[in-house]
């Protein structure tokens, strides 16, 4: 299992690449706002394309987001692979994206790939 | 041109490897005689063959991103533009087959198709454009992707052939009609805009086997020039006369026992004489004989993809 780390920003924070021909699974996500100025909304955004198909005749990109917490300020928040509904999947290029910039919280994942 | 697990499974044992399921040297090959004899596949057509020098793997993954209830196609063949799709994405102009076929004659390629985990499943068409090979008799419900009940006749799932340990083989040599995969994603990983996707990923493992045909008279021990109408006294316990003999002791049963055409092949007694025909005959024991029905019986069959439908 691999870890990425950031902290809170309105722009996306890549997290990591998932490798061509496998899926990227997250394992754990902890969001910890105990040091942040007021509560934070914080999404996993997975960008990857749409390859061609039978109903697709050109790539396309697409944005998913298989992952959505509001912390309170002073909380630290974790959600691990047995309390999410069902494993939490991304194809392509994975981040975090959030309503607030605050370095003051911290945003770890981790994931592994298969 | 495809094998299941199952019709190999008198020839394995319950401890079998995945990797025993793989041609190696010295392994045999026995290719339909449905394969038409002509100057495209007429090298194999009916035709025994080893394979002649270690093998070659490689691995040849595919993947695609695909919505919910949509498909993709794979071709095996060479027939136009190379493609990987997502290498980099290629538009539907610039999509074309992916090469799995040999290029030159005494070649097959033995591909293993492994899928990984997901919520799709595979057709298998051959040649293209025809409905697909796992299909019932009858002509009333016919599989096609595009019919929601029969879709998911026949289909291959993940679970069918895992790529940790496939299953599932498929056979291509020069020439030979279209492979035609689709995988049909049915569910999804993420969602994206309310819109379900998820991920095909087949790793095609690309058996490379070099071929060299094989005959009775290549697996004979002993093998006797005689003189034009010349006779000689059989010198082991019982022999076959392979080419050329005459022998007025071969009986029916003799004939089938050997599986070979009858006016080629004779069965002597000891001490009997044989009176050879013109040119030269070569003495094959018994033996030698059984050997080559051994091999006839365990050549792992390489059927004409015709002889997959239709019953």
């Amino acid at each position: 299992m691999a870890t990425a780390r950031c902290t809170a920003n309105v722009a996306v924070q890549p997290l990591f690449v998932t490798p061509l021909h496998m899926k990227a699974i997250i394992d754990d996500i902890d969001i910890n706002n105990q040091g942040a100025s007021g509560a934070i909304k914080a999404q996993v955004e997975d960008d990857f394309t749409q390859d061609i198909s039978a109903t697709n005749a050109a790539p396309v990109a697409r944005s998913a987001f298989p992952f959505e917490a509001t912390v309170a300020q002073g909380v630290d928040f974790s959600a691990d692979i047995d309390s999410m509904a069902e494993d939490t999947e991304c194809l392509g290029n994975v981040g975090i994206i959030c309503d607030k910039t605050d370095a003051g919280c911290s945003i770890v994942v981790k994931y592994h790939f298969e | 041109m495809l094998t299941d697990l199952s019709p190999l499974l008198h020839h394995v044992t319950p401890a079998v490897r995945n990797d025993d399921l793989q041609a190696k040297k010295g392994s045999w090959f026995k290719f339909s005689s449905r394969f038409p004899n002509d100057q495209k596949t007429g090298w194999c057509s009916g035709k025994i063959f080893i394979v002649s020098q270690d093998t070659l793997l490689v691995n040849y993954p595919v993947s695609s991103n695909l919505v919910n209830q949509d498909f993709t196609t794979i071709d095996l063949t060479n027939q136009t533009n190379p493609t990987i799709p997502g290498v980099p994405h290629p538009t539907a102009a610039q999509q074309g087959t992916f090469q799995m076929y040999p290029v030159n004659p005494y070649i097959v390629y033995q591909i293993a198709v492994g899928m990984k985990k997901g919520k799709y499943f595979v057709v298998l068409s051959i040649p293209r454009g025809t409905i697909p090979i796992y299909q019932m008799g009858s002509s009333a419900i016919p599989p096609s992707l595009a019919d929601p009940v029969y879709r998911y006749l026949g289909a291959k799932y993940p679970k069918d052939s895992p790529i940790e340990s496939p299953t599932w083989f498929l056979y291509t040599i020069l020439n030979a009609p279209q492979i035609v995969l689709q995988p049909f994603m049915d569910g999804g990983d993420t969602m994206a805009a309310g819109v379900l996707y998820g991920k095909t990923s087949i790793n095609f493992g690309v058996n490379k086997c070099l071929l060299k045909e094989i005959t009775l008279s290549d697996i004979a021990y002993l093998a006797i020039p005689v003189s034009p109408q010349s006779t000689f006294t059989v010198p082991a316990s019982r022999v076959a006369v392979v080419n050329g003999g005459q022998n007025t002791q071969v009986t029916t049963a003799q004939r089938q026992m050997v599986g070979i055409s009858p006016g080629n092949v004779f069965v002597a007694d000891a001490g009997s004489t044989v009176q050879t025909g013109m040119g030269k005959a070569t003495i094959t024991t018994l033996k030698d004989v059984e050997k080559w029905q051994m091999i006839q019986e365990r050549a792992l069959y390489i059927p004409y993809y015709d002889e997959l439908t239709g019953f």
